[in-house]
């Protein structure tokens, strides 16, 4: 056997020992990969059982929502038509005395005579200047909300 | 014997470098891969933990129901009241 044959032996076993030490890590790579995507497949599957009841669900809200806003609406409509309807109280008048019924049994000998006087207990009260600042209407407040004011 | 050589040298000098190339780039491309995977199984353990509150959905549904129950009921006592 020639050196030149002993040389070309050598070289194939280098290339060839290279070529499956690359097919090793190849192998182990593909290995790790394929225990990876193993666990992905069962978080997809896991996540898919988790959101498959969302759209039903999500479906369900939205209708349930959708109703109550339109109670909602006509409750509003109802109570705003009350209010409308309500006539404003009217303003309180002072009391008066009334004479009591004529007895059959004679009058007393004297008769007092009360006089009402107002008295103001909140005398540094001053909200009596201050102008009446209207309260809004229970519609101008859904809509403030509504709009985020 | 000199074709031994020439062979021996084209061995040497052309096929082992191609191979090695080639083979060191498919590794390359297979760790990449490997990182790929491995992102994805953290994104999705992290996405599946987010998911933790999908089932609150059914009793935030239960609760839409009974509340527009009870809204119908609030109307009606409201229309009586009317």
């Amino acid at each position: 056997m020639g050196s030149e044959t002993v040389a070309l032996l050598v070289i194939v076993g280098v290339i060839v020992a290279a070529i499956a030490l690359h097919l090793i890590i190849i192998a182990a790579s593909l290995r790790k990969i394929t225990s990876t995507l193993t666990k992905v497949r069962g978080g997809v599957q896991a996540i898919k059982g988790q959101t498959d009841p969302v759209g039903s669900v999500i479906v369900g809200i939205a209708g349930d929502v959708a109703a109550i806003d339109d109670d909602l609406e006509g409750l509003l409509q109802i109570v705003g038509d009350a209010q409308a309807a309500a006539e404003p109280p009217p303003p309180p008048q002072p009391a008066r005395r009334t004479q009591p019924a004529r007895r059959t049994s004679p009058p007393p000998a004297a008769v007092a005579v009360v006089e009402e006087v107002e008295v103001d207990f909140d005398e540094d009260d001053e909200d009596d200047d201050e102008p009446v600042v209207a309260r809004p209407s229970m519609r101008e407040a859904v809509a403030r909300a509504r709009a985020g004011v | 014997m000199e074709l031994l050589w020439v062979a021996n040298a084209i061995l040497l000098l052309v096929v082992a470098p191609l191979i090695l190339l080639i083979a060191g780039r498919v590794v390359k491309r297979l760790r990449a891969i490997s990182k790929l995977t491995d992102t994805t199984l953290e994104h999705g353990l992290a996405l599946s933990g987010q998911l933790e509150a999908v089932p609150k959905l059914l009793e935030t549904k239960r609760l839409t129901g009974a509340a527009r129950q009870l809204v119908g009921r609030y109307g009606a006592g409201l229309v009586a009241l009317l």
